[in-house]
Order: structure tokens, then sequence, then C-alpha cells
């Protein structure tokens, strides 16, 4: 580290050390929290010796008064010479001096067991409120602990988006941002924040050296921590500034400049995600070989991605996300506030028509009560309420909500009017049903408020959640509970800050994540925050994962960043996009470009083949993996041809319905193809259809006979080639599967039909035009092209 | 659809759900609110190219209200601006 003096050495081991979990103030709060839980514990350990002491007192004072008075009660009245006769035998019993010694000592003694008492139960009472003042201390001190990690977070990504090889992500760094970061930690002078501002924004004048060098002298126990510095002053927070000309001397401007594809391109090195310590597919290894996915790439790429998904084997525990670095505390920030709406599509009928989905509203579950057969209208008007608003703030549906107000206590709807009123809302809010759900209906209004206030949430936020059409607080009180327990374990605490989270659908997000998390997914804070729609609302990402790893299709972006708007699609329009991208020679557009499986997939291919017949470029030179930007970005295409007429391509069940004219054996193969329609309609799994041995003893011989038979020439990953025809390998063998189990199922054999299965399983979905599919049917038979078109039969 | 009302070509409209999957459409029919405000608050920032940001990044539009503002609050307008028109791609590393 010849570049850096001793002074910048120095901060910068405090700085790394800062970004450590044990970090020098962690470190410090950890055991003042240690040692606040052992004077606690000592405290506890002295009252309860109090109170067994103070118990023994008690105890002795009241033994003392009960036996003090059995014996005056009985002996009550008598004298030294009641008993004088026993002296004759010696004994002498002297019963007056005896309770006159009681009565002259008695009150002492209890006097002083009543003090030790007193002194017993005040000690007990400053051993209460010193663990009361320590409890405090303590949650003050795990809370500085959990701001601590949170600012710990805070520098690790900043250091990591300082040390990153992406251009941008180091770009968008700016002066004001790094010393704010910096500034949270209370421990670097102004000068020395200017210092480390420099270098985190310019890493390449030490930044770089230094972690390359930072772990190796921690092991060596080089690293010094100790400072002696105090803060001179604090750094303003002021609106961060790019800084402009210091950033552009990092990278020229026209790099920045123009065409977006410089941002999606990788940049000095190969965009890789490293999962459990194995690559994951990067598109620039696929760019990296300007042929059509030669054998190697394969491989290569079919590796890769079977070790994205193969290499998770382990089952996953119940994943912890608060323990989960993948999002820190700001993770969880990004997901603060949402949306309006969280219902389904098919609640929505407009944008605030909304069909009331009885399953959701707990209100509807409550029996009717006969009080409530009288006019609902004029209960509803003798409460103050408008009846016109119910209307007019209803799309005019306000029938349906008398129905449900008709069925619900007067109580219920008095209370909820009550809180309503309270809580400073716009009073429209009152009269909206939205999401199924009409506040004053809601049995469970009063419990979700309560709860809400008793988590700490303000009155303002809460009126806010009720204002918004879905804060929230129109789902049930389960969910409501359960989301903000969702809320917990991500923020460790609900804070009118975060509890805007519950506009999301929180239950999905966690499933949906965990999902992607159990599948080799590590998602960035940003692309969970750029992509949290996705995460919170979308139903098909388990599905379309299943999907994904059938295909080893990796969608890791060349920018490193992963196309999570695939999961917008929905599982069966992805398998079929899919099949139709290979199916239109695009195999290595799935492989450079994934964020395009995220597009409509017609229109996509449609614009390629429409610069096929022009004559236009698709790719950017004679690199197969680069694609031009009219082709990648719709809008672009757009400015550059208008409104072009684009190639008509036929439709999956055009060519569906051609198939058993064009194999023949036509009752046969109609079969096959309603077996196959009955599939794709049937909701399928998305996994492949398991087989028992026999069946798939035939599947592996159909499987060779597509190839040997057919004629198919495997020329990528998922493609078949047979003439001018590309052909999904994975739908072809999906077909095979699908027809055999089917065969099994109703104690057929395959036997002498196997050209038939053969055929149609190439053909199915296949969108070609039809003298297209019967050249094809007729090459796979090894016939010529005359003696099949117009439909000769097998 | 509402985008027509914020300065959306009716033609990048029809492009965009011919081009993105149904369900990213009905999200942003359903987010109206939200979609809006956020539209609304990069066009009163100053941002000229906000149509092409939406095109490129409507996933992000789709974030609440409070946290989008924040992604670009933390930024010098000027400097953003600039920044954005040059390459709207940058938005995603905000």
């Amino acid at each position: 580290m010849a570049n850096l003096t001793q002074h910048i050495e120095e901060i910068l081991d405090r700085l790394f050390n800062l970004k450590g979990e044990d970090n020098v103030i962690i470190g410090e709060i950890t055991t003042e929290i240690e040692a606040t839980v052992a004077s606690i514990n000592a405290t506890a350990d002295e009252q309860s010796a109090n109170e067994i002491k103070k118990n023994n007192s008690e105890g002795r004072l009241a033994v003392f008064k009960n036996q003090k008075e059995t014996f005056e009660n009985a002996f009550s009245g008598l004298d030294d010479e009641t008993f004088a006769a026993l002296r004759d035998i010696d004994v002498n019993v002297e019963i007056g001096t005896m309770l006159q010694q009681i009565s002259e000592r008695a009150p002492q003694f209890c006097q002083e067991l009543s003090t030790e008492i007193e002194g017993y139960k005040s000690a007990i009472d400053s051993n209460i409120e010193r663990k009361k003042e320590l409890s405090e201390k303590l949650a003050d001190l795990e809370q500085r602990k959990a701001i601590s990690e949170g600012h710990r977070e805070r520098l690790i990504s900043l250091i990591e988006q300082s040390l990153s090889n992406d251009d941008i992500e180091r770009e968008s760094l700016t002066t004001n941002y790094v010393k704010k970061i910096l500034s949270l930690f209370d421990t670097f002078t102004t000068d020395e924040i200017n210092q480390l501002t420099k270098l985190i924004i310019f890493p390449d004048e030490g930044l770089y050296e230094y972690a390359a060098h930072y772990e190796e002298r921690l092991a060596a126990g080089e690293v010094n921590v100790q400072t002696d510095k105090v803060v001179e002053e604090p750094v303003p927070e002021e609106t961060p500034e790019i800084e402009e000309e210091k950033v552009t001397e990092v990278k020229p401007a026209d790099e920045m400049d123009g065409e977006p594809k410089d941002l999606e391109e990788p940049t000095e090195e190969p965009a890789t995600i490293t999962i459990d310590g194995a690559e994951m597919v990067s598109s620039e290894d696929v760019k990296a070989d300007p042929s059509v996915c030669d054998t190697a790439t394969i491989i290569e790429s079919t590796a890769k991605a079977t070790e994205l998904y193969e290499g998770t084997d382990e089952p996953i525990e119940d994943i912890n996300l608060a323990q989960t670095a993948i999002i820190g505390l700001d993770g969880l920030n990004s997901l603060n506030g949402g949306g309006e709406e969280t219902a389904s599509k098919e609640q929505i009928t407009s944008d605030d028509t909304i069909v009331l989905s009885p399953q959701e509203v707990k209100m509807e579950e409550v029996p009717t009560i006969p009080e409530r057969k009288e006019n609902i209208e004029e209960y509803l008007q003798s409460l103050g309420l408008n009846l016109d608003k119910f209307a007019e703030l209803n799309n005019g549906e306000s029938k349906e909500i008398f129905t449900i107000l008709s069925r619900i206590s007067h109580k219920i709807i008095e209370e909820n009017y009550e809180i309503l009123r309270s809580i400073n809302i716009n009073p429209d809010v009152i009269y909206k049903k939205r999401f199924g759900n009409i506040f004053l209906a809601d049995v469970d209004l009063s419990k979700k408020i309560t709860l809400l206030r008793a988590k700490g949430i303000s009155e303002n936020k809460i009126a806010e959640l009720l204002e918004e059409s879905c804060g929230g607080l129109r789902k049930s009180f389960s969910t409501l509970e359960s989301e903000i327990a969702i809320i917990e374990q991500f923020e460790r605490k609900v804070t009118d800050e975060n509890i805007g989270l519950l506009k999301y659908n929180l239950t999905l997000f966690e499933d949906n994540y965990n999902k992607l998390v159990e599948n080799g997914f590590e998602l960035e804070e940003k692309e969970i925050r750029n992509n949290k729609i996705i995460l919170c609302e979308s139903l098909n990402i388990d599905d379309d994962v299943e999907i994904l790893k059938n295909y080893l299709i990796s969608i890791v972006r060349k920018n490193g960043k992963y196309a999570l708007g695939v999961f917008w699609k929905k599982p069966l329009t992805l398998l079929q996009d899919i099949d139709e991208l290979v199916e239109a020679d695009l195999e290595n557009l799935i492989a450079s470009n994934p964020e395009l499986l995220a597009q409509t997939t017609t229109p996509l291919v449609r614009r390629i083949k429409f610069c096929e017949q022009r004559g236009e470029a698709i790719y950017e030179g004679n690199d197969r993996t680069s694609f031009c930007d009219y082709i990648v970005h719709y809008q672009k295409f757009n400015a550059k041809f208008g409104d072009a007429q684009l190639p008509i391509i036929p439709t999956r069940e055009e060519t569906n319905k051609l198939i058993p004219s064009i194999i023949g054996n036509e009752d046969y193969v109609d079969i096959i193809v309603n077996t196959l329609d009955s599939y794709y309609s049937n909701v399928p799994s998305f996994k492949d259809i398991e087989l028992d041995e026999e069946t798939n003893a035939v599947f592996e011989d159909l499987k060779h006979q597509v190839v040997e038979t057919l004629g198919a020439q495997p020329t990528g990953k998922y493609t078949y080639r047979i003439g001018d025809v590309f052909i999904c390998k994975n739908k072809v063998e999906r077909h095979i599967r699908i027809i055999l189990d089917a065969l099994a199922k109703s104690g057929q054999s395959p036997e002498g039909v196997e050209k038939e299965i053969l055929l149609a399983s190439v053909l199915y979905n296949l969108r070609q035009d039809e003298e297209t599919l019967r050249k094809l049917a007729s090459e796979c038979l090894g016939f010529n092209q005359d003696e099949t078109l117009g439909g000769k039969a097998l | 659809m509402y985008l027509k009302e914020l300065g959306f070509d009716e033609n990048i409209i029809n492009l965009m759900i011919e081009n993105i999957p149904e369900e990213a459409v009905n999200k942003i029919v359903e987010y109206k609110e939200t979609v809006t405000n956020n539209i609304n608050y990069l066009k009163d920032l100053g941002v000229t190219n906000y149509v092409d940001a939406f095109v490129r990044f409507y996933n992000m539009f789709l974030i609440d209200n409070p946290t989008f503002d924040e992604i670009f609050s933390k930024y010098d307008r000027e400097d953003l601006i600039a920044k954005l028109e040059k390459n709207i791609a940058i938005m995603e590393y905000l």
C-alpha cells in the first residue's frame, strides 16, 4: 500500500472495522448490554433474596402473634398462684409472670420484626426500580445496537458500491451521500470524512488496494482501530449533489451518453453472480462466443444453470429474513410505504370499482340479527349518515352495501362510526366500500385500530391508512396481525415509517422472496426495491421458477441484475413463449437478453422476422448475441420503422387444427391433439411428467427417434433443426411424455403409432404456415416435398 | 388508459400494452394513483424523458410514492435531470 499515508491507512482501518460485525461501536454497545444484563440478573437475585427474608420475617411475626394470642386466651385471668400446688412436685408455673413478660416484651419484638419487614420491602422496591431502570437502559442499548447495525449495513453497501466493477453503480455515488453515511458513525473528524469520501468516490486512489489487503492485515493483527479522535462538527445533511465534474473524470461523459445499451452491456468484467460460491450463468459468457451456441457454450451454460438450480439442493431452513444479509434494514426500508391496492385482478373491474370477495370479508360471516330487519336506510340516516354518499362513492352500488349493513348489528355499526369519527379522517372514507370491505360493517375495526395503537402507530398515520383505498386496514384482522409480524421480523419494530408496508401483500412477498432465495437468487437491495411490486403481487413466481429450472434458463442480465419482470408472465405463457423464441431460432436471445422474456414474445418475433424480410440488421455486427437496440426496445423499433406492417405469424390453434390432416391417420392423431390440448388447457404442472419405468423406456426410445428417424439435428441447448425449421427440444420431449402418459393411463400401447406420436409432438404448437408444416412432415418421413404437399397421408 | 392524460402518446401506450405481460398492464391500471403520482413527481422535478423512463422501468413506477421520491430526492436536481437525460438506464442504479 505504497500510495497510502500512515494516517490514511489508520482511518481506513477504522472505517473497515466499522464494516465488521464486531466493530468498535457495536462491540462497546454489546459489552454494555452484557454488563446491563448482568446487573439486571444480579438485581433480580437480590430482590429474590430480599423477598425470601421478608417472607421469613412476616412468617415469624404472624406465628408469634398467633401463639401470643393463643397463650393469652388460654391463660387470661390466671396469676402466679393459680398453679401453686404444683410446686409440691417441683413444678413452678407462674402464669402471671409469664403473661406480664409477654405483655412487656411482645411490642418491642413485633416492632423489630415490622421494621425488618419494612426494610426488606423498601429494598425490594428499590430492586424493582433498579431493574426497571436497567431494563430501560437495556432497551435503549438494544435500540442503539440496532441503529448501529443499520449504519453498518449502509456502510457495507456504500463500500461495495465504491468497489464495484460496475462503473454506473460507482458513478451513482455522490460526495454528500458518502459524507452522510460516514457521519452516521460520530467517529470521524470532518477532515477524515473528507479524506474518506475522496477515497470512496475514487477507489482507484487507494481504496481498491487497501481493500485487497485488508483481510490479510487483519489476520496478521496489523489493523489499528484505536482512535482518540472526536467529531469536530456534524456534517450538514444537505441534498446530495451529483459531483459531475469529478464523476466525469472517472468515466467520460460520452460513455454515459446516449445509448442505453452502454448501461446494459457489461462493464470491463463479465457480470457474474455468485451463488453458494458457484458462478452463475452470465449472459456475458454467451456473449464471449460469437457463434450460435456451439456445443461448448451449450455445455458450459447448461452446467452453470444446473449449478444455479441444483446447487441449492440443501433444503433451506425456515428463512429468517431478519438474518438474511440480502435484505438489510435499508432493504426493508425500501419496502416502506406502498401502493394503494392489493386486491387481485379478479377483484378489480375498473380503476375504482371493487367486486365483493366474500371470503375476504369477515363482516359477512356475522349471522343475521333480528334487530336488523328494520329499514337499514332509515337507521343509517338516524345516525346522521348521508345515504346519497354511499351511491356516489361506490359507483352507484349502494344497494349491496345496505344489504351488508343490514346484516350487521347496530352496536357494531355505531361503534365503528364512532371510531371513524373520532379519528380525523376524510368523512368520505366512512361510505367507501373497497376490496369487499366497508369499515362501518367491519366487526374487527376496533381490534385493528387497537392493535395499531398498541404498536405505537400515531393517530395521523392510522387516519392515513384508513383513508387509502388499501392502506392495509381492509384486510382481515388475522392477515393484519400476521403481516405486522412480518414487518417486525424484517424491521424489528413497527413504526409510522414502515407501517405503510401493510398496503402490500406481505405474505406473498415473503413466499416469493423465499422461493427465489431457495433457488439461488441473490437479490440486491435495489433490485428488491425496484421490483417490489412483482415480489408482492406476482402469483407466478413458484411455477415460473420451475419452468426456468426445467429449461435451465438463467435470467441474469448483462448488467448482473435479474430480469424479474419475467415473473409477470403466467406460467403457461412463459412456457409457450420460451418454445416460441426457440422455434424462431432465437435461443441465443434468451441467453443474451433474458429481459426480453419479460416482453410479449409474438411482437418481438414479428419484429425480427420483419427485419429479416427487409434485410435490416438484427445483430450488432456479426455477434449473434448482441441485438440491435430496435430489436430489444420496441419503442425504438417503432421510432425507426413507424407503423410498419409486421409479418403475421400463424396461431398455435391454426397449426394444431391442421395436424391430423398433415400427419394422416386422422382419427388417431386427432385424439393425440386433443390430449395435448387438454394438457395445456388444464393448467399443467410445470415439472416433467413422471413416467413409470416401462413407459419411460419407450420415452427414451422415442426421444432418440426424433434424431434418428425424424432427422432432427440438435443445433443448440434447446433447439432441433429439421430442414429449415427450428423445433424446441423441450417442447417435443414434453409432448412425447404427455402422450405416452395418457396412453399408459388408458392401457394403450404406443406400438405401431410411434411416427404419429413423434410428428404430433413436433408439429403441435409450431407457429408455421401450412406449407411449411407439410414440408416439415414430409422431410421427417424422408419424402420429397412434391409427394406430400397437398396432404398425402402417412 | 390514464397515461394519456399524463402526456403519453397513444401510440406508445398501445405499444406498451402490446409488448408487456398482461398482468403488468393490469397492475399499471390497478395502481393508477401510485403511478400517476410517481410520473408527476418526475415531471415536476423537470425530468423531460419521463415517458422513456416509464416504458423502460415501469415496475419502478409501481413503488410507493414516498420510496419513489426518496430515490430521486437525495440527488441534486439539475445533475439528476442531466444524468437521466443522458442515459435513462441509470434509473435502476439510483
